[in-house]
């Protein structure tokens, strides 16, 4: 009997809760689950923040299954213990600094790290080794069990590390999560509190030296024994990220989409689809599987950004199930719309992504999807607009030639539904360097086999000599703890603050910045990174009256996602505050109806700001701007002592109750008036 | 349940005019005052110089000598002031006659007559805004209010006090007339001093060819630093913009090496500056006080000063008006407008003292 541990790649995601957990979703785009304090499943999430608006760790549960897709829990016949490791840690600090597509061994060996210069993170570090954050592996097993990943509880030997214990700004990272067991002894893994710090001030999306965050990866083994004395060892992996804010809106082109295309053109996954380096033109797509999610996510974008353009592609403006020949023009005409690949490294006369607009004697229209590709930002490897990966421009290819069918009841493709969700709801593409994981993903070369990392060396190496902080796992052999998440921004908050959107030019293909500092050469176009997962138009969602005296906002309208947080460091301290994005019409059929939710408003002052005041002209007056921040920054400068806050509370008390008073005494007559005189 | 509550005095505004308002109703008479204030009482407040005269104002509002402490007036500020030459020179033998003057305290002070006001049973609405103010044929006020959380609530009141500063919002919604003299505009930082420095405490002001600047120590490590121009000046320079202003900043002779100990965060504040003077005697039972009825340049230290001298006066022609007397408004205005005439005489005094630059546009229009 053959197990397999699913899902094969795990996603947990940070929280700073110290209370409440929660754990993945099971679909993609489907909702977290609530869980009690040893993971066991309480069923579909209620608030992603817990009583005191501190968001919950989801937790990712690890199943073993059989050839035949049955559970193996404690609770089965003839399993006498399952015993769960797991080994994760953060590498960031020891990487390289983020230069967007240098080093992606993908365009050959001649754009490696080296071949750029591209400098470290750290540079003056004198050992790189104690860089990294490796707590060692922690071990669990039984029911209702739990083991955390700090100090007190490193292996005996282990040449655990840990950064500094004080930090200028930010929160030192003293632990990277905890293991648990439920009730039938599945593993859960979850991830770090959100906490982040360093000495030198963030100035960049790629975060700076001497920070550190919580985010991690690495390996996760198994080792079921049964009655009869026989085991079975497995392996997997386990990634961690940051909360996925919008958990229903789903990247266009998401991780596993990443994971399928690597599979379907390495690893044999589909000989019907592709072989021998080529795609079978003969393969029949089925609309329902293979091109509905796509057009469906695109038109989800609108949720959590301005994106109209991909709004109004996806209205059904004829049958898109329609495979016949009378209706070839139609699809031949949308299929027109979606951007091709750029070669990998590009060659310069055929750049498809560097296009945004596709034009029709003077008509002119974005091409698909409208999203920044994955190097916007710098000049060296440019890949300006967002195009599909290879597989979905081949399976929108076939639809449009009408090699496909409409079955609602298709076939899956040869991967386990809960491997394809946990990656599903990571971003896929763009990768400047993403959210989760980055374009190292897209390297076949890290892969054991479709959906499973290749693990470089073990456990009693790693205890003997650390893990390394320099290897390129892109270069072969496998990966370690860390490794999966070494390019992302340290701390990711950086990222996260700064990347929602782009200004990206679109006439020049060989430059995306220019002058000094350098800046997007107009004319440029207002593009997205990756709203699912940072959204940065949001519909306000508070419908009561008390609500909206915290939001300060009617229901309804369309406010900035982050607004209130105004500078790095503030996203390093309130990320937790930033709110969720609920689909409130999700038990009925086809209208969504996605809002903001469980946003911390309390946290943030609202002000509106007469144009006078920065005109200096009083007739401006009558026009304000509304502006949200966190007063607490500007508590030393601008505000009294604390007795202003006593007084006034003091005074409302009084107030307040002396116009109570008055109103039980006497109603408001009839008139609206008491003047009698 | 509606939320209406009744009063003879409605006082908008909680600064030093309406708070003296209040006090002097309080203490000759037994109207009823309630006041609201649209502020959470937290902004930070420039401290102002007053003279000796303020005490027997206080006095007058029931306020004896024991009630203060040495926490509301600040001693030993000198005040000193490149005005009319680039020499520093103690100010006083520029602007004043008076021979002691005070800096006051603005956050405890503000806070003592807040204080005492509530002790003496008046009700304060801290965080609440007017919303409309109607007037009916017996000439009482209705006013709809808006609580920053507790929601609306209606005050009717048979006098109507304006003591909302310069911006005289509830004489502007009333549509009264006023006249302003000057687009005199306050642009500035506050500015924290780095805990391990020790910086004097005193008032710095420097003429320069656009204005003036004024620099000075407050409590807790803090300073202000404001200049002052003609808004037309601040616009076309873009002051607002921190390069601007710290441009213009470098180009002083003394006020960049007061304030080197400090820094700053973000980006320039705008206030108005301008002197006006209002005309509140087309409504009845209503009166504006302090800068609502007379704003003065800040030169002139006239602010805090004239703030409570004419809160006392306007109470005193609210409460003879109830006793049913007559023209004790139009009497009050008359004062004020005396008052103003000696200010416009004594501020073109002030300016002219500067000669320095007597082509530039902001001293042309002061000469």
């Amino acid at each position: 009997m053959n197990l397999s541990i699913h899902p094969s790649v795990g996603v947990a995601r940070l929280g700073n809760s110290t209370t409440d957990i929660c754990l993945s979703p099971t679909t993609i785009g489907g909702l977290p689950f609530d869980a009690d304090s040893n993971g066991n499943s309480q069923g579909p999430i209620t608030d992603f923040k817990d009583a005191k608006g501190l968001i919950k760790r989801q937790g990712q549960p690890f199943t073993i299954l059989t050839d035949y897709g049955e559970e193996i829990t404690l609770d089965s016949p003839g399993v006498q213990s399952i015993e769960w490791t797991v080994h994760l840690a953060n590498k960031k600090a020891a990487w390289y600094q983020y230069s967007e597509l240098k080093g992606n061994l993908l365009y050959g060996p001649q754009n490696s790290y080296k071949s750029w210069d591209v400098p470290f993170r750290n540079p003056d570090a004198q050992d790189r080794s104690k860089l990294i954050i490796d707590p060692g592996p922690r071990s669990i097993s039984g029911r209702a069990n739990s083991i955390g990943f700090d100090k007190n509880n490193v292996p005996a030997g282990y040449p655990a590390q840990y950064p500094p214990d004080h930090v200028h700004y930010g929160v030192p990272v003293t632990t990277l999560g905890d293991l648990l067991t439920d009730n039938a002894g599945r593993l859960i893994v979850l991830g770090g509190f959100g906490n982040a710090g360093g000495d030198l001030p963030l100035t960049s999306y790629g975060g700076s030296s001497t920070w550190h965050d919580d985010i991690s990866d690495g390996a996760v083994y198994c080792t079921v024994t049964f009655n009869d004395g026989s085991s079975s060892y497995l392996t997997a992996w386990v990634v961690v990220g940051s909360p996925d804010f919008a958990p229903e809106i789903v990247n266009i082109s998401n991780l596993s989409d990443t994971m399928f295309d690597v599979a379907i053109r390495n690893f044999n996954l589909v000989p019907g689809m592709y072989s021998n380096g080529y795609y079978n033109a003969n393969y029949v797509a089925n609309f329902q599987r293979d091109i509905l999610p796509i057009i469906n996510r695109i038109g989800r974008y609108q949720w959590v950004s301005n994106v109209q353009s991909m709004m109004a592609f996806t209205s059904n403006i004829f049958d898109f199930t329609d495979n016949s020949q009378a209706n070839w023009q139609n699809r031949q005409n949308y299929f027109s719309y979606f951007r091709q690949n750029d070669d990998q490294p590009p060659s310069p006369t055929y750049l498809p992504q560097e296009q945004l607009l596709k034009e029709n004697g003077p008509d002119i229209f974005p091409m698909m999807p409208m999203n920044s590709g994955s190097n916007s930002v710098s000049n060296i490897n440019i890949m300006k607009f967002l195009a599909l990966d290879q597989t979905q421009l081949f399976l929108m290819q076939q639809w449009a030639n009408g090699n496909f069918v409409n079955d609602p009841n298709y076939e899956q493709y040869p991967i386990n539904p809960m491997d394809t969700a946990s990656v599903g709801n990571c971003v896929g593409l763009p990768m400047c360097p993403g959210i989760e994981v980055t374009w190292s993903l897209q390297n076949p070369i890290i892969y054991a086999a479709p959906y499973q990392i290749l693990q470089y060396g073990n456990e009693s190496t790693y205890a003997t000599s650390g893990l390394t902080p320099s290897r390129d796992e892109c270069e072969g052999g496998g990966c370690e703890p860390g490794d999966l998440t070494k390019r992302m921004a340290c701390p990711w908050q950086a990222d996260f603050f700064q990347c929602t959107i782009q200004l990206i030019n679109f006439t020049d293909p060989s430059v995306n910045k220019a002058g000094s500092p350098a800046a997007p050469l107009p004319p440029t176009y207002y593009a997205y990174w990756w709203p699912p997962q940072s959204p940065w138009d949001v519909l306000v969602g508070e419908f009561t009256a008390e609500g909206q005296q915290a939001t300060n906002v009617p229901a309804g309208q369309q406010m900035n996602y982050a607004r209130g947080i105004n500078s790095f460091t503030q996203m390093v301290q309130y990320w937790y505050a930033l709110g969720f994005i609920r689909d409130k019409n999700s038990h009925s059929t086809g209208f969504p109806f996605f809002v903001e939710t469980e946003r911390n408003n309390e946290i943030f002052t609202y002000d509106n700001v007469p144009v006078s005041q920065i005109s200096g002209n009083t007739e401006d007056q009558e026009t304000s701007i509304p502006v949200f921040y966190i007063e607490e920054q500007a508590h030393v400068i601008t505000q009294r002592s604390n007795k202003g806050r006593l007084l006034m509370e003091h005074l409302e008390e009084v107030g307040f109750k002396k116009i109570e008073l008055a109103a039980e005494r006497m109603p408001l007559p009839r008139s609206g008036t008491r003047n009698r005189r | 349940m509606q939320h209406f509550f009744e009063t003879h005095v409605l006082i908008v505004g909680g600064g030093p005019a309406g708070t003296s308002a209040a006090l002097s109703l309080l203490k000759y008479s037994n109207l009823k005052v309630v006041i609201v204030e649209e502020t959470n009482l937290e902004t930070i407040k420039i401290g102002e110089q007053v003279n000796s005269s303020i005490f027997d104002l206080l006095e007058y509002m029931g306020i004896e000598k024991d009630n203060l402490s040495p926490d509301h007036f600040i001693q030993g500020y000198s005040n000193i002031a490149a005005w009319g030459s680039d020499k520093m020179v103690v100010r006083d033998s520029i602007f004043n006659t008076e021979s002691e003057n005070f800096q006051l305290n603005r956050e405890e002070f503000d806070y003592l007559l807040l204080e005492k006001v509530a002790t003496r049973g008046a009700v304060i609405f801290p965080r609440t805004k007017c919303l409309n103010f109607e007037q009916d044929d017996n000439n009482y006020w209705t006013v709809k209010l808006k609580h920053a959380t507790k929601g609306n609530f209606t005050v009717q009141a048979k006098y109507l006090i304006d003591a909302t500063g310069r911006s005289g919002s509830v004489g502007r919604k009333l549509g009264i007339e006023s006249k302003r003299y000057d687009e005199l505009t306050a642009i500035g930082k506050f500015l924290q001093v780095k805990a391990s420095q020790q910086v004097k405490q005193d008032i710095l002001i420097e003429a320069v060819e656009d204005g003036w600047w004024y620099c000075a120590t407050l409590p807790n490590q803090k300073m202000t630093l404001t200049f002052f121009s003609d808004a037309a000046i601040i616009r076309k320079k873009r002051l607002e913009k921190i390069e601007n202003w710290n441009d213009m900043l470098s180009k002083t002779k003394y006020i960049k090496h007061k304030i080197a100990p400090a820094e700053s965060q973000g980006k320039p504040w705008v206030r108005n500056a301008f002197s006006q003077i209002s005309n509140v005697l087309s409504k009845n039972n209503f009166v504006a006080v302090g800068d609502a009825i007379a704003s003065f340049d800040p030169i002139s230290s006239m602010g805090i000063g004239f703030a409570i001298n004419s809160a006392c006066n306007a109470a005193k022609a609210i409460i003879d008006a109830d006793l049913g007397h007559e023209r004790t408004f139009a009497n009050y205005q008359e004062n004020i407008n005396a008052i103003y005439r000696q200010y416009i005489e004594t501020k073109a005094f002030f300016y002219k003292k500067e000669q320095r630059w007597h082509e530039a546009p902001f001293w042309q229009y002061r000469l």
